[in-house]
């Protein structure tokens, strides 16, 4: 069905889209350029590959997507044999970082494609995140981004009616009263899946971020800020919603994904983290609700302060794409993997992404030219609003990264006071400046 | 009945119904969400309330199962062979030909009986990377074959051991070099061991994951146990269709078990473990 | 006679068993041993040992590791040795049916098994859970994966039931070589039944157990995709083992020197037991002979 969907869709889009394509590429026989990836899901890329094939007759994509942890211990095994493949999806900062040696400078190459001024169709914020870690001095892109997003709260609405809860929570109190409420009414109130570890840094930098607002970018660079008096308010945060029971019961051992999206997709959960790619299960969802997404709504993590002001919009890059030098060792095979990365960030490739709501444009002036509800239309248009005002959303560092998820995970496991769990953190976060 | 049920033979039968139970439960659960819908899915019950086939029949169309079922039957094959092959040198040079410093080479061996894979894996992948065998069934098949060896000599050593040493004389009077007697006097005899060691050394193949993890990166060379985080995919919404796929993966060894399971316990009987 | 006149010939045999051995177990060893003496700048230095020394979650990943050994082996061999009796010495019919259906789990490959059990543990909507609603106990339902004092346990539960049906069937071989006499006169109701249990079957069987401690301890500490797949190591770090640790300092914090040194020391851990089982057993079997 999924299948079906997406090369209908595909379809679709090579009618309104082909005027826009790349012209061909000269060289004589069909050129393959390989391409790894975690993300967009199979039938997304499959039918962003048939889109490009078409449109350049003479390249031949050949694509594997694998789940995130699968995904980078086959990229590290391939980088060390030499076993690359011409283009990778990569996230920025560490991942970006670990397989820099073997990525080509993207600066030239985005002159080329987009013209001296190719800068301006990214925000300063994917700007900034793109080259998140990059050695001091080096101003480079590695990789650029096809599509952004923003980390966001989402909520049940027919959940919250039927626990008797208006709109979703503005301040912590709020959420913890609602919370209750939704329990009440035999929903997992705030769904964490608190196993998957990057989850819970999203849900911490969002509460930083009201509490320690300047410390959040520097603790993503690598500095040690984290015995700051607003990094330990915001573990403390962190640990009232496990004691006050805002999580759903079991949290540590439980998964975002699949676990948590399905669960939500279910109806099962008042509350989950998610972000803006979570509308692209309307356009693979069969549950009516999804569809539509008429049933559910976007909101910013609480002010955790009473009076205070809900957490800024936050986020960055989804996901990017670098070129390999063994990519570069072909001229033919270079010359093509630059065509297919200009279709993935904005042509053919990012397009039919985009109608199948997979997350948002990192290049400006891309939009989804499918039929949107009123409903949907909305909370695109607020995404794109807030997009170039997101706050960075990686950590740089993987040992810092670890660190705090350890960290956060004891003290949610009440093992741990938030103040220990941050000191852990400093250490390990000095201890890395000490070795780099 | 043969026998007169007794006090105790109805408590273990008791025992044994429970235990068979808890043995089968979780695959039970397993098919019982494949045949479920989305909203179902979560549902605590052990059996659906309403069922559904949509998933078999999206999945079974799908059908690209077959090259992981492959490459897990071929790494498992070639393991066991080149195990035995390795093992019954081995043992047959210590414990019949004698060979100098026969000790020293079984010390060395046994001492990474309880060696585990996990400890091996980084220096292993550079090798395999260095040599170009990253993506090659060797890959697989010469790491698990090493990871058997400690084991099967000390198994397939000692039943060398109790052979008596007029059989062999008695061949090598009729004139027979020391490969003909190893064909045709000693292996048939230590047969039930090699069984033995063959059973173990495929469970641990058919099983193994973390070498996989690692050195099978293309699509095309992914061994079974890699199949369900291939398609748990991060984003994948429908819980039907993975247990679907689980099953499917669950059920064809177990099936080929209980058809061959009559001359696998035959060939154990015969000789079982002797420590 | 062959023998004398061509003193290569013996090496011939070994030569695949060795090369092998040497390629993929010696080679490794020693680049692992060399690779943990390497320090953050390439000098020759014992830093990645006493970071180990300092390191909380590697010695929660040690003490794991032993717990992993001693809950396994104990575990599999009782429930084993129980189970097995029970077919071959006391249930008048369905022997085969049990023995096979047991042995099932077996054939599973564990990462079907991880996802299957990660569902049943769920708190909210897992098969444990109806389990506990049904009794109406839903309220007090643990999160055993969640909890970092029972995640290790609940997923070595996971691995228990998967062996369980190896021992059976080795024990139910191993009962099936006694002289059936021995056995007819140890089925007999009540405790002096069981008293022959201990003192004739037990020791009888000895070999067998023996070798099911040895295998039960390979396979304890090869045991990685349940671990992996069900609690990646956490929730803080509380499910770590040194096969877990050493993935996680090698593959996700690209810290390969000192997982080299995780690793030298799991295989000394290895050596260790090595030497004491096979001291138990001299000792257990001088104990009986």
């Amino acid at each position: 069905m999924k299948l079906k969907t997406a090369l209908l869709s595909a379809g679709a889009v090579l009618l309104l889209a082909a005027p826009a394509a790349v012209p061909a590429a000269k060289a004589a026989g069909p050129v393959t350029v390989t391409v790894w990836s975690w993300t967009p899901v199979t039938p997304t890329m499959n039918a962003e590959i048939a889109a490009i094939e078409k449109a350049h007759p003479n390249i031949v994509v050949k694509a594997t997507i694998q789940p995130h942890p699968v995904y980078s211990v086959s990229l590290q095994a391939a980088a060390g044999s030499g076993n690359l493949p011409d283009i990778v999806g990569l996230s920025p900062g560490a991942e970006t970082q670990a397989y820099r040696p073997h990525l080509i400078n993207l600066t030239p190459v985005a002159e080329s494609l987009w013209g001296k001024n190719w800068q301006s169709h990214y925000s300063d914020a994917l700007l900034t995140e793109a080259r998140f870690g990059n050695p001091a001095g080096d101003s480079n892109f590695y990789a650029l981004p096809q599509e952004a997003q923003l980390n966001n709260l989402w909520y049940n609405i027919p959940a919250f009616k039927k626990a008797g809860i208006k709109a979703p929570p503005r301040t912590l109190a709020e959420m913890e009263a609602d919370a209750a409420k939704l329990r009440k009414a035999g929903y997992m109130p705030f769904y964490q899946g608190a196993a998957t570890g990057v989850f819970d840094v999203w849900t911490f930098l969002m509460i930083a971020l009201q509490t320690a607002p300047n410390a959040v970018l520097p603790a993503e660079q690598g500095q040690a800020v984290w015995d700051q008096p607003g990094m330990t308010e915001a573990a403390r945060v962190w640990q009232e919603l496990f004691t006050k029971q805002v999580v759903q019961p079991g949290a540590l051992s439980a998964l975002q994904y699949p676990t948590g999206a399905n669960l939500f997709a279910a109806g099962r959960v008042g509350m989950i983290g998610l972000g803006s790619w979570w509308l692209q299960e309307t356009g693979l969802s069969q549950v009516p609700g999804l569809k539509t997404m008429s049933d559910y709504g976007t909101f910013s993590f609480p002010a955790v302060k009473a009076g205070g002001k809900p957490t800024p919009p936050f986020g960055g890059v989804d996901f990017g794409w670098g070129i390999t030098d063994k990519a570069a060792a072909s001229p033919d095979v270079l010359a093509a993997s630059k065509i297919v990365l200009k279709e993935f960030i904005s042509g053919v490739g990012e397009q039919v992404a985009l109608n199948q709501l997979n997350d948002l444009p990192a290049f400006g002036g891309m939009k989804p030219t499918v039929p949107m509800s009123a409903h949907l239309t909305a909370v695109y248009e607020n995404y794109i609003k807030e997009l170039p005002l997101a706050h960075p959303h990686v950590i740089g560092n993987p040992v810092i990264n670890q660190s705090l998820i350890s960290g956060l995970q004891a003290i949610g496991a009440g093992k741990m006071t938030p103040e220990a769990a941050m000191a852990e953190v400093q250490k390990t976060a000095l201890a890395q400046q000490k070795a780099h | 009945m043969r026998k007169p049920l007794t006090r105790s033979g109805l408590f273990a039968g008791a025992l044994l119904l429970a235990a068979t139970a808890v043995s089968l439960v979780p695959s039970i659960y397993m098919f019982d969400i494949s045949l479920r819908n989305a909203t179902d899915s979560f549902s605590p019950a052990l059996i659906a309330s309403h069922v559904t086939f949509a998933n078999w029949q999206a999945i079974l169309l799908h059908g690209d199962l077959a090259r992981f079922f492959l490459n897990s039957a071929l790494v498992s094959v070639a393991t066991v062979a080149l195990t035995l092959v390795c093992v019954i040198g081995l043992s047959y040079a210590i414990s019949r030909l004698r060979i100098k410093g026969g000790h020293i080479l079984l010390l060395l061996v046994v001492s990474a009986l309880l060696l585990p894979l996990a400890s091996l894996l980084v220096p292993i992948a550079k090798l395999l990377e260095m040599l170009g065998m990253t993506n090659s069934y060797f890959g697989l098949i010469g790491p698990e074959t090493a990871i058997g060896i400690p084991f099967g000599t000390v198994i397939v050593k000692a039943a060398m051991d109790e052979i008596p040493v007029a059989l062999e004389e008695a061949a090598r009077i009729d004139g027979a070099g020391s490969f003909a007697v190893l064909l045709r006097v000693v292996v048939p005899l230590v047969q039930p061991s090699l069984i033995v060691v063959a059973i173990w050394q495929f469970l641990y193949s058919w099983n193994e994951f973390f070498l996989a993890l690692v050195i099978m990166t293309r699509d095309a060379m992914k061994p079974l146990p890699l199949a369900p985080l291939y398609y748990q995919g991060p984003f994948m919404t429908d819980p039907g269709k993975l247990f679907a796929i689980l099953t499917l993966i669950a059920v064809v060894p177990m099936l080929a078990y209980i058809v061959l399971q009559r001359w696998f316990v035959a060939g154990l009987m015969e000789g079982g473990v002797k420590g | 006679m062959a023998r004398r006149r061509r003193p290569w010939e013996p090496w011939l045999y070994v030569l695949p068993g060795l090369l092998v051995f040497a390629i993929f177990i010696a080679y490794p060893i020693l680049a692992n041993i060399v690779g943990s003496l390497v320090g953050t700048h390439g000098e020759l230095s014992l830093a990645n040992y006493r970071q180990a020394a300092s390191d909380a979650v590697f010695w929660t990943a040690v003490r794991n590791s032993g717990i992993w050994v001693v809950a396994c082996v104990l575990a599999e061999g009782a429930i084993g040795f129980t189970l097995a009796l029970a077919i071959e010495l006391y249930v008048p019919i369905g022997k085969v049916a049990f023995r096979t259906l047991l042995f099932l789990p077996m054939v599973v490959t564990p990462s079907v098994i991880a996802l299957v059990f990660s569902t049943i543990y769920a708190p909210g909507y897992g098969l444990l859970f109806g389990l506990f609603d049904y009794f109406g106990l839903a309220g007090s339902f643990p999160a055993i994966l969640g909890d970092p004092s029972t995640a290790t346990l609940g997923v070595i539960a996971v691995n228990v039931w998967q062996w369980c049906g190896f021992f059976v069937l080795m024990y139910c071989v191993g009962l099936a070589q006694i002289d059936r006499e021995l056995l007819a006169a140890a089925a007999i109701d009540g405790a002096a039944g069981l008293a022959r249990v201990r003192y004739v079957i037990w020791p009888l069987l000895w070999p067998t157990t023996t070798s099911l401690v040895v295998l039960g301890t390979i396979e304890a500490l090869q045991q990685f995709p349940l671990i992996f797949l069900m609690t990646e190591g956490g929730p803080a770090d509380s499910t770590q083992t040194l096969a877990t640790y050493i993935f996680q300092t090698a593959f996700v914090l690209n810290e390969t020197h000192y997982a080299s040194a995780v690793a030298v020391v799991l295989f000394v851990l290895a050596l260790v037991l090595i030497v004491l089982q096979y001291r138990l057993g001299r000792a257990e079997q001088a104990a009986h002979a």
